[in-house]
């Protein structure tokens, strides 16, 4: 990969770390993404839809930052299902089991991610669902991750250290400390 | 009722799946008066290892003619010592006499279930604490509801063939009060939208209720205005719901069903090319999920086959 290859990668992911940085500021768990339209020459390289987390305020488990992106999509009636074969997901997190295999669906192009997620990454963490060859319905697709991966571990690890002042009865969280090494 | 004769199966995990693996151990015949000299110089002196807790230290075959009877001890794993290792260790302690060492093969894995603890015992005696849990369990009584709340998701998936859907129907229902708290079927024709599956449609509709384009139940409720039994399980949106649907989830919607944290799932059809209870993976036993849930396939296949689609 170039170097203005990786920039152009960082650019985009800074853009989902914004959004993960407004699901925090909601209260929610902080992931966000885009989906970007690829084209062959660079300058056509455009966002067509954007989501972040909203598990809490919908109170709805499966509310993840991808669904709401393509819901977005979807909904802006721009664009047919036919249009993510030509797009690129950027998310600050590994997608989860149901999120990996709702792009399989969508026939993605490629997904590029922050961090893992070792509790339901469905790209390489728990499953690889991504690759796995008995799914023949839809094809494959490459993932990558490690673009602005202490940043986006570091917001998850600030959501989980922060006292969850809507809950009814708060569960003390005193002794958890907001850890910055970063393996 | 009798769990031969119960209208679906459970989908069972890996580990209750499992046929019998054996691993090689070295056990010998002993006389009985010997035996607390034999198990003091086993474990004094031979490598233990934690992956034997579920056999029995000691076998005891009864002579087939009925008189008599022979015990054999096992001693140790075959691969954390050699056999040569394993006879100057006894020579060492002059019990030469006393314990000939011989390969023998034992069940590798504990039992779950009461089907592999009969198997498996056979080559050597095996612990088995059955969980009465695990075995299902359901009255005459329940069975119909659970067939009633079955045909309400077939009688779905029917409206969804006749509105040009794929045939998919799915309810979720309140498991202690039986009430049907969301419907919905299909929509990915309709709609354009390749993620609109009935599992996942029948989350959101429950969620945010005035979503739902198909006529509500007269005893629908509103979710989001339930009393919250529990400070923290009041976002988990199915927790304590069962849910049937016609067809096997796929990976997508199983995955979405732990996170909405659902208490049982029915269903009719397996789904072998994209299924994720069961056939393609089994999402709802993986043990490095936080949330598990029992799983019954096979309910009113044969009317859910006159359907005759694909999913």
């Amino acid at each position: 990969m170039t170097e203005k290859e990786k920039t152009i990668h960082h650019n985009f992911m800074q853009k989902a770390l914004t959004l993960a940085q407004e699901a925090y500021d909601n209260h929610e768990v902080p992931v966000g993404c885009i989906f970007v339209l690829d084209d062959d020459d660079d300058n056509e390289r455009k966002i067509i839809g954007s989501g972040r987390n909203r598990t809490n305020e919908t109170k709805n488990g499966i509310r993840h930052a991808e669904l709401e992106a393509v819901d977005e999509i979807f909904t802006s009636q721009k664009y047919t299902s036919d249009v993510f074969q030509k797009c690129s997901l950027y998310v600050t997190v590994e997608p989860c089991v149901m999120c990996a295999y709702a792009l399989r669906q969508l026939r993605i192009k490629k997904v590029y991610y922050g961090c893992a997620n070792e509790r339901f990454g469905g790209t390489g963490s728990v499953f690889q669902i991504n690759q796995d060859p008995k799914l023949i319905l839809h094809p494959p697709y490459s993932c990558e991750g490690g673009y602005y991966r202490e940043e986006a571990i570091i917001l998850l690890r600030k959501f989980y250290v922060r006292e969850n002042e809507k809950a009814p009865q708060p569960k003390r969280k005193h002794q958890r400390v907001l850890k910055t090494e970063i393996k | 009722m009798d769990i031969a004769t119960l209208p679906f199966q459970k989908v069972l995990s890996e580990e209750e799946s499992r046929s019998l693996e054996t691993v090689d151990v070295y056990i010998s015949d002993v006389e009985p008066k010997e035996t607390s000299q034999v198990l003091k110089f086993i474990q004094e002196n031979c490598p233990q290892s934690k992956t034997l807790c579920h056999v029995k230290r000691i076998k005891k075959t009864i002579h087939s003619d009925g008189k008599g009877f022979t015990l054999s001890v096992l001693i140790c794993l075959t691969f954390s010592i050699s056999i040569n290792e394993l006879k100057l260790l006894i020579q060492k302690q002059n019990l030469d006499s006393i314990l000939n060492p011989r390969v023998h093969q034992i069940s590798k894995y504990p039992a779950i279930t009461r089907t592999q603890f009969e198997e498996w015992k056979k080559l050597w005696p095996i612990n088995f604490h059955e969980d009465p849990r695990r075995e299902p369990n359901f009255t005459s009584e329940e069975i119909e509801t659970l067939k009633s709340h079955m045909i309400r998701a077939i009688n779905l998936a029917e409206m969804a063939k006749s509105c040009g859907e794929i045939a998919v129907g799915c309810i979720i229902v309140d498991s202690k009060s039986g009430k049907v708290l969301s419907e919905s079927y299909d929509k990915r024709t309709s709609s354009k939208h390749p993620l609109r599956h009935a599992t996942l449609n029948c989350i959101d509709e429950l969620s945010m209720p005035e979503r739902t384009s198909i006529p509500a139940a007269s005893d629908f409720i509103i979710p989001n205005k339930r009393k919250a039994e529990d400070d923290d399980d009041q976002t988990y949106l199915c927790k304590g719901y069962d849910i049937f649907v016609t067809h096997e989830p796929c990976i997508m919607c199983s995955m979405a069903l732990v996170h909405s944290r659902v208490n049982r799932v029915f269903y009719g059809r397996s789904n072998n090319l994209s299924g994720g209870l069961g056939s393609c993976y089994k999402i709802h036993t993986h043990e490095a999920l936080n949330h598990h849930f029992k799983t019954y396939k096979g309910f009113l296949e044969d009317q859910i086959e006159m359907l005759e689609i694909d999913c």
